[in-house]
């Protein structure tokens, strides 16, 4: 089905992102309900991304100089070919802990897509990079983000390692973020059974 | 002197400090951070990057050089990087070994700390250490610092894996150890849910 079938799933395949996402990621980036939980470098994060903003955003999402730092997948449904999502890998200066980001929109939330991407990042970065601990972390006044956190402890044997305190303001509160993490030898522990 | 505190004072960094610079960084012992860095840098490189700063209004760091005060000798550099304006910033320190446990880097910590929370008003300041680095994590705790996040077995020093560990304070975490000071800023903000 897939030629490069270790980025594709039962339902969902990662492709990386072209120039006709634009439009898609454009009016995600501003959805009310993804506003603030991407990061996106010096913008105010619950404001509107501008135009402008938002094409230099995806001029640097597409970048191919940046590759070996950090990658940039279109989260796909196999079924429409539809595109549902995006989701980052962040390999940082150590191979050794990559992070990653996954943005599932409003409409496909929990529904297991996040899962199953989350899922095929793993066996990637465990098989085919030197990755020996993979971590993601969500915002604390994010509720599906913190319901998915809690479902990859359960469902794919994350573990949660804290989070850095007072990130951010929202809603007249300071947000903290909540991190998960999970060790090669628990993934491969866990693919076995 | 407005960085001073019982046993050392805080000063700009000067040329002179580079040989000691160097010598710490390539000491790897004294460089102490979770990436491991060739402890080859010379003189000319550490003479480049000071000639290379320039001044600012809006600078996002503030780089200073321990001077014990008995005999004015340069003992360590301590440093915050990453400034949020009024929000946060992450701090990092380095001291020759032949002054360690006796006080002098707690003391450089808590005068760093004093001007971050009393002049620049942050909320929150942060660190990042590794448990590789006991020393480290403890002399961070005496200030009153909390390990925040740990990501398991993410860096590999000594040829261990060790957890990365993120650590933070918060401004009300501060005065609460120093009643003779006051915390004059309040915003209203409470911490979310």
């Amino acid at each position: 089905m897939m030629e490069n079938d270790y980025l594709a799933g039962k339902r969902v395949k990662l492709r990386p992102i072209e120039e006709e996402d634009l439009s898609l990621l454009h009016t995600w980036l501003n959805h009310p309900k993804i506003r603030g939980t991407i990061y996106i470098e010096d913008y105010p994060p619950f404001l509107p991304l501008t135009p402008k903003k938002i094409k230099q955003v995806f001029e640097e999402w597409t970048n191919p100089q940046k590759v070996m730092d950090i990658n940039h997948f279109m989260v796909v449904k196999h079924k429409e070919d539809t595109a549902i999502g995006k989701v980052t890998i962040y390999m940082g200066w150590d191979p050794y802990q990559p992070g990653v980001e996954i943005l599932i929109e409003p409409n496909h939330q929990r529904q297991g897509y996040g899962r199953e991407t989350l899922s095929l990042v793993l066996d990637y970065l465990f098989n085919f990079t030197l990755a020996h601990n993979v971590s993601f972390s969500v915002v604390s006044w994010n509720k599906e983000a913190m319901a998915f956190g809690e479902a990859m402890v359960l469902q794919l044997g994350f573990q949660k390692n804290g989070g850095s305190r007072r990130i951010g303001i929202k809603d007249g509160q300071w947000f903290d973020e909540v991190s998960y993490d999970i060790l090669k030898r628990e993934w491969l522990s866990k693919k076995e059974k | 002197m407005p960085l001073e505190g019982e046993k050392v004072y805080l000063r700009e960094q000067q040329r002179e400090d580079i040989v000691k610079f160097r010598e710490w960084r390539n000491n790897l012992e004294t460089q102490g951070w979770s990436k491991t860095l060739p402890p080859d840098y010379t003189d000319e490189m550490y003479f480049k990057r000071h000639e290379q700063r320039e001044f600012s209004y809006d600078p996002k760091q503030g780089l200073f050089t321990i001077i014990r005060k008995t005999n004015d000798e340069a003992i360590g550099l301590i440093s915050y990087t990453g400034l949020e304006p009024r929000h946060s910033a992450t701090i990092g320190i380095i001291l020759d070994k032949k002054y360690w446990g006796q006080g002098y880097g707690y003391d450089a910590q808590e005068v760093l700390l004093k001007f971050l929370f009393i002049e620049l008003g942050l909320q929150v300041v942060r660190l990042w250490t590794h448990a590789g680095n006991p020393g480290a994590v403890k002399l961070a705790q005496r200030s009153g610092f909390r390990i925040s996040k740990r990501i398991r077995e993410g860096v590999m020093k000594g040829g261990k894996f060790v957890d990365n560990l993120n650590m933070d304070l918060l401004r009300e975490e501060y005065f609460e150890r120093h009643s003779e000071l006051s915390n004059n800023i309040d915003v209203m903000i409470k911490d979310g849910p």
